[in-house]
């Protein structure tokens, strides 16, 4: 056990599961509601309950980081014993105090005596920068691993903006939305165009692409690299000058568009596919 | 080819295509080597997947691919034998079709770098995306280096003749910090710990060992710029002979099912 001035780390008992489940559920949103943890780790054919590590607050748990025994592919010809540093998680309110830190240098002393050759974990490469190298010293592994995407549709958006609608109803955003009308195609390259109008009620999916006054075109790789990086505007700087992005309207309404930017940044800031 | 058929999964497929997978991947690095247990765990008991969403092709009774589609939108694996394009575009249009009418909104895939399916995936209408990258550490680094001195021995024991002690600066929480590495005519011994009389210091980051033996940097410049000191310096070359054996050369690819 480990103690901090304000909470303990320990390892996972049976009567914790429930609340490192919704912890892990809440912080990674792509998890499907209680089977994907239950299926990740319990069911695990090499899970271990010895491997997982909580922070504990006053009976409440409120940080939680898993390790999961596997075999990796060094080479051709070599494979070890590796450990998979996985869902680490922290309460929003416990952040930045330094349980994330705690959980990790507890993982690692728990089992000094059987340390792994190689430990790995998969992460954004931001998030590798700030955090997982200087705590755990990893480096990035031979990358020859390409990801591709296709976007099918754009019903995500439609239930974004059904939700941001509902906010501009109840008043949340001010009268920002007031003098605004506005109607911008998103064309991104192997995808169906995504049109866009703004006006004081909100955002409408779906319109005529033929009365779109700004037309955007980008790529898939593009529209993610904009969404992955941290920069927001100036992250558009780059493929632009490169013809990877490009505007066409007049220059009034692109005005527009660069002054609701951040209705855009709303509606196609998460996780948009 | 004899006629491409492709079919949904049936109980009893899962040696085939554990054969199959560890085959095709058998040059690259980074990923599970797969059994019938781990496969079965990370494809077919994956919550999102249901047997509709695997699909094996053969070329007449060949066995020659397949596919692992989840509703949630990733394709969690997807093997092809011998890059065969016909093949890929069968299965890549059958998990479309599937998770078309499961209602996602869109498909992601990983595949090696410069393999023949990206130009398939790249006709489909797929684009390169932003992804999660792997990254790798140790707590352990003489057992790392261990297993990457034994398949390089025998090359190793004809060339050299020296005890290393490597020293590393900058550890992080846990991990040992010194080791040494025995390279006699008749044996490699790698051990943790710094030996009572090295014939070879080496004094290095923790880091920019793991970038040297992952590939990412080379001893040479790490020497060069004054990151890795070695003692005696006439020694260099035997450092340079030793870690350029065992640093790794092979391309990694890793599936979106040992990601998450």
């Amino acid at each position: 056990m480990l103690v901090s001035d304000s909470f303990i780390c320990r390892t996972l008992r049976e009567e914790d599961e429930k609340a490192v489940r919704q912890l892990v559920e809440s912080t990674f949103k792509t998890f499907s509601t209680g089977k994907f943890w239950d299926w990740k780790y319990l069911r695990n054919p090499k899970f271990d309950r010895s491997f997982v590590a909580v922070a504990e607050e006053g009976g409440k748990i409120v940080g939680c980081n898993h390790w999961l025994q596997r075999t990796v592919k060094l080479s051709d010809s070599i494979a070890v014993d590796s450990m998979l540093g996985a869902s680490i998680a922290v309460a929003p309110e416990y952040r930045k105090r330094g349980v994330g830190r705690a959980l990790i240098h507890f993982l690692r002393s728990q089992h000094g005596k059987r340390k792994p050759s190689l430990m790995h974990m998969f992460a954004d490469p931001e998030l590798r920068k700030h955090f997982h190298t200087p705590v755990g010293g990893y480096v990035p592994a031979p990358d020859g691993t390409i990801s591709y995407m296709k976007i099918l549709n754009w019903n995500k958006i439609k239930i974004i903006a059904a939700t941001f609608n509902e906010r501009v109803k109840r008043g949340d955003f001010g009268n920002r939305l007031a003098e605004v009308n506005l109607t911008v195609v998103f064309k991104v390259h192997a995808a169906p165009p995504l049109c866009l109008h703004l006006d004081c009620r909100g955002v409408e999916v779906d319109v005529s692409v033929e009365s779109a006054e700004v037309t955007i075109s980008s790529d898939v790789a593009t529209l993610s690299r904009i969404k992955g990086g941290q920069n927001g505007v100036r992250m558009l700087i780059g493929p632009f000058l490169m013809g990877r992005l490009k505007f066409r309207g007049g220059l009034l309404k692109m005005l527009a568009v660069y002054r609701n930017m951040w209705v855009f940044r709303e509606i196609l800031g998460g996780k948009i596919t | 080819m004899c006629g491409l058929s492709v079919r949904t999964f049936e109980n009893g497929d899962e040696p085939a295509i554990v054969e199959l997978f560890n085959n095709i991947y058998s040059r690259y690095g980074g990923f599970v080597p797969r059994t019938v247990e781990y496969w079965r765990w990370c494809c077919l008991e994956r919550p999102d997947v249901e047997r509709d969403g695997v699909f094996l092709a053969f070329d007449g009774e060949r066995f020659c691919g397949y596919l692992v589609a989840g509703s949630s939108g990733s394709i969690w694996e997807f093997c092809v034998a011998d890059d065969d394009r016909k093949v890929a575009r069968a299965l890549l249009g059958e998990a479309v079709s599937y998770l078309e009418k499961v209602g996602v909104s869109s498909v992601s895939v990983n595949v090696p770098s410069g393999a023949g399916v990206v130009e398939v995936l790249r006709k489909a209408g797929f684009g390169e995306v932003f992804a999660a990258k792997m990254f790798v550490t140790t707590l352990n680094p003489a057992t790392l280096v261990q297993a990457l001195v034994t398949p390089r021995k025998e090359a190793l024991m004809e060339k050299l003749d020296d005890e290393f002690g490597v020293q590393l600066r900058d550890v992080p929480y846990g991990a040992s910090e010194e080791f040494s590495v025995k390279i006699r005519s008749i044996s490699v011994e790698v051990v943790e710990g710094f030996p009572k009389e090295p014939s070879v210091v080496v004094e290095l980051r923790f880091m920019d060992l793991l970038l040297v033996l992952f590939g990412n940097s080379s001893a040479g410049r790490l020497l060069l710029t004054g990151k890795m000191r070695v003692r005696p310096f006439w020694k260099s070359g035997a450092v340079l002979t030793l870690l350029s054996a065992i640093r790794l050369r092979n391309s990694w690819f890793f599936p979106l099912s040992d990601s998450f």
